[in-house]
């Protein structure tokens, strides 16, 4: 049988950067074909040249018999893409949104209800919503029946479930699997192993080459120092006796809505303190409180030792944040980040470039020091963030998702260095929806529905649920208890 | 912690491939090309006339006319109504009616009687033109004299150097800041600010200051160019001068970063303060003079901070008004601007 998708030896170069060399493979089919790498690997470049956005510097490719280059317009109108980034306008509604693309395609959403009934049939409750206002699961749902609508033969995800909590991810793969059982052939790109598994074939991809295509078991194995690196080993050392953060009947209402309900904990000093939760459990709220970045409207915290009602600049000077959304200033080079934050901070002139070369080197972004942030990969942004956050020594440390979409040896590597911190008597208090770093903190939190569902270690949790992993916690924890108004 | 904030917005400032051409490319283009297009100085009024009295005097008076730089002489029409089709036909402006016995009265010691028809399809064109004419053939009967002042030669483009400061001010001082807390807003690194301990009055300062700076630059290169092109030296002292920009400056960033402060995307910034812009420009006396407003669009303009700064520029520029002198317009800018600084600060959230 011909091959669906040939691809053969597609280069692509951004000035200095060679972002595909000699890229060659084949999709048959209604294959559920993976593409893992690392990030800056040229994931999303191959992407955007098959789906015809960008030409290719050489090399040729084939869909369906017609050519990427001639026969674009045709190619267009027979597949779907689903971009890395939102493709949703948040300010229309949720019909609003699956009519636009389908007017686009000239379609309709009555001829093609069939092709997404089963997901829509999910979000069908909250047609009349923003798309702004839906939790990151939905609007991931959303977007694959907008890139459905048509009814393409190929689909195309690119990181589809980055930032997407455990739950929602496996409902959104249970979609995929039904999907390719009505015969329609998949590319999709991911950082979760997990997903990586659930593939026919995939093909691992770095530096912009194509390093093996086999079954997820064979890759998985040939390049296990990246995909799975060995878990990180940690000597506890915490200090339980005295409290650093305390929450006692916490509430942030919206309106109607009680985004944190009534919540109340405690933190240890020196622990790492995992903050799980499903996409609109409310935890990046809760962490907004603790921060003092927003106002409680009931309850009370104590942060550092200082109230986060009356004193939120004084708990400001003892922590250290780094926010969801990547916030160093791109257009400043990294030394002139940390010389910024650190003299926000405080720190004395003479030794912020002693805190600074200390710290680049901890990094490894020594050489990397007169470079924009702008130009920095992902997971070495991320890694510079979360050390700029604790350039001021601070007592404590929030972490909001810091590892969103990164490959899993990246992701080791921050963790690392939020180890080398707690050692350093840094609490650490983390967001996350990779179950395997929960496992790498020393107490975690469940939150459901704006309420902490559970606390306690990871393992006393995994025995309390009679489960293998944290996983398995998460999704009974949460499984069922997705909001009603999601 | 300030001298940090401030060393930051330079380097981001130079870093930017466009603004900084911008902040040298406005003065320059402002300076150079606009006095001349904003002028409402007519020329070239298209003139008819009808000589009905065929006469000496009448005849001196024609090249008189002719001789004026402001009109262009169309042609002679023999009859009125001739001449209002080619009004019609907008072949010329005005017509000029000379009666018969018009020397006789004259020389009679009668006032001498003329008749003007202006187009005022262009009310300018039809108002100063005929003004002009009237000008002329008074200069033939009667002794009035007229002395302008502080402008001798009446040239527009004097009055108009100093109000296109001011716009080149208030468009890069006010617009600026608000589109940079704006921007920082939509980067998400303002959040990453707001969980420091920079305090607002410090956040607030750190935008300002940049923006008097680069005003001062601005400004120095603008009256560089209009003393080098136009010859225009301002009256007064150069330290008047700064002073007063120095106000007018602080008023306008706080009024842009007020905007911004209750904005949340870059849309509804620009938007918000090109309103102002535009009624704060109308409203200043740049282009129409205050007191010739109707009474109520007066009292509102007395709300208008720009005007007072319109007021001052043009009086420390061409009459060379001391500090003393103008008092109350700087007195008046700088409640307005410490006004705005403290809303400024006070609408920061650092906390939602």
């Amino acid at each position: 049988m011909k091959p669906l998708i040939e691809v053969s030896h597609i280069s692509k170069r951004y000035q200095h950067i060679q972002a595909l060399e000699d890229v060659s493979f084949s999709v048959n089919q209604g294959e559920l074909f993976g593409i893992i790498g690392p990030d800056g690997s040229g994931k999303s470049t191959l992407f955007r040249i098959l789906t015809t956005l960008l030409l290719p510097d050489q090399g040729q490719a084939h869909l369906n018999g017609l050519d990427m280059i001639k026969d674009f317009r045709k190619i267009r109108k027979c597949i779907g893409y689903m971009p890395g980034k939102f493709s949703l306008y948040p300010d229309l509604s949720v019909e609003e949104n699956l009519d636009f693309f389908a007017t686009v395609f000239q379609t309709s959403i009555e001829r093609n209800y069939e092709q997404i009934k089963d997901i829509y049939s999910q979000l069908e409750p909250f047609r009349k919503r923003r798309a702004g206002a839906l939790s990151g699961g939905m609007k991931q749902k959303l977007a694959l029946c907008c890139a459905l609508i048509h009814q393409p033969i190929v689909l195309f995800l690119d990181e589809p479930t980055t930032g997407v909590d455990p739950v929602s991810r496996k409902e959104f793969w249970n979609i995929l699997h039904r999907l390719k059982s009505q015969h329609v052939t998949i590319l999709v790109s991911t950082p979760f192993m997990d997903e990586a598994r659930q593939c026919d074939r995939i093909a691992f991809i770095q530096e912009g080459r194509i390093k093996g295509i086999d079954t997820p078991d064979v890759i998985l194995q040939q390049f296990h120092d990246i995909l799975c690196p060995p878990a990180l080993q940690r000597n506890r050392r915490m200090d339980t006796e005295t409290t650093i953060i305390q929450v006692k009947d916490l509430v942030k209402q919206f309106g109607n809505f009680k985004a944190v309900d009534h919540i109340s904990f405690e933190v240890k000093r020196g622990e790492i303190f995992g903050f799980l939760g499903a996409n609109g459990a409310g935890k990046t709220t809760a962490m907004r409180m603790l921060c003092g970045l927003s106002k409680p409207t009931s309850g009370k915290a104590f942060v550092a030792g200082y109230d986060v009602n009356t004193q939120a600049e004084d708990v400001k000077k003892h922590i250290g944040y780094m926010s969801q959304k990547f916030s160093l200033y791109e257009d400043l080079k990294v030394w002139e980040n940390v010389r910024l934050f650190a003299g926000i901070y405080g720190v004395p002139a003479s030794e912020i470039p002693i805190r600074t070369d200390k710290m680049l080197q901890r990094i490894g972004l020594n050489n990397e020091r007169e470079t924009l942030v702008r130009e920095l990969p992902l997971g070495w942004k991320q890694r510079l963030a979360f050390s700029v956050s604790i350039i001021h020594e601070p007592e404590l440390v929030f972490l909001d998702e810091p590892t969103g979409g990164v490959d899993p040896a990246t992701r080791r590597q921050f963790w690392e260095l939020i180890y080398q911190a707690a050692e350093r008597g840094i609490t650490i208090f983390v967001t996350t929806h990779y179950m395997d770093e929960a496992e790498y903190c020393d107490r975690i939190s469940m939150m459901v529905n704006g309420k902490i569902k559970a606390i306690d270690t990871p393992e006393r949790l995994k025995q309390q649920y009679q489960a293998q992993n944290m996983d398995e916690v998460f999704q009974q924890l949460a499984r069922g208890a997705i909001r009603k108004s999601d | 912690m300030l001298s940090y904030l401030i060393e930051k917005e330079f380097k981001q400032l130079f870093r930017n491939s466009f603004l900084p051409r911008l902040i040298l490319l406005f003065p320059c283009m402002l300076l150079i090309v606009f006095p001349w297009a904003a002028t409402l100085e007519v020329q070239d009024v298209r003139l008819a006339i009808i000589d009905q009295d065929h006469s000496q005097t009448s005849r001196r008076l024609i090249q008189q006319i002719e001789a004026s730089r402001y009109f262009r002489f169309q042609h002679m029409a023999v009859s009125y109504e001739e001449a209002l089709q080619a009004i019609e036909k907008d072949q010329i402006d005005i017509i000029l009616q000379i009666p018969i016995d018009f020397e006789k009265e004259q020389i009679l010691g009668k006032p001498a009687e003329v008749q003007i028809a202006a187009n005022a399809i262009n009310g300018m064109k039809g108002n100063l033109g005929s003004s002009y004419l009237a000008q002329i053939i008074n200069r033939q009967s009667d002794t009035t004299s007229i002395r302008y002042l502080y402008n001798p030669h009446l040239d527009y483009k004097h009055y108009m150097v100093p109000a296109l400061m001011t716009m080149m001010l208030f468009l890069i001082c006010g617009f600026l800041p608000a589109l940079n807390i704006v921007s920082e807003k939509e980067n998400g690194t303002i959040e990453q600010i707001n969980v420091t301990p920079v305090n607002k009055v410090v956040f607030t300062l750190s935008k300002l200051i940049p923006y008097w700076l680069i005003g001062f630059f601005v400004l120095s290169i603008a009256m560089l160019l209009a003393w080098l092109i136009y010859g225009l030296v301002p009256a007064s002292s150069l330290s008047t001068i700064y002073i007063g920009a120095g106000i007018f400056i602080f008023l306008v960033s706080g009024v842009g970063i007020t905007i911004s402060n209750y904005s949340s995307t870059l849309q509804q910034a620009m938007f918000v303060t090109w309103f102002f812009v535009i009624i704060m420009l109308l409203m200043s006396g740049l282009f129409t003079p205050v007191g010739s407003m109707p009474e109520w669009a007066q009292s509102i303009a007395a709300f208008n901070p720009l005007k007072y700064f319109v007021e001052f520029i043009r009086m420390v520029y061409l009459k060379g008004s001391s500090l003393a002198e103008v008092g109350k317009p700087l007195g008046c800018l700088l409640g307005f601007g410490i006004l705005f600084n403290i809303w400024a600060v006070w609408s920061y959230r650092k906390q939602q």
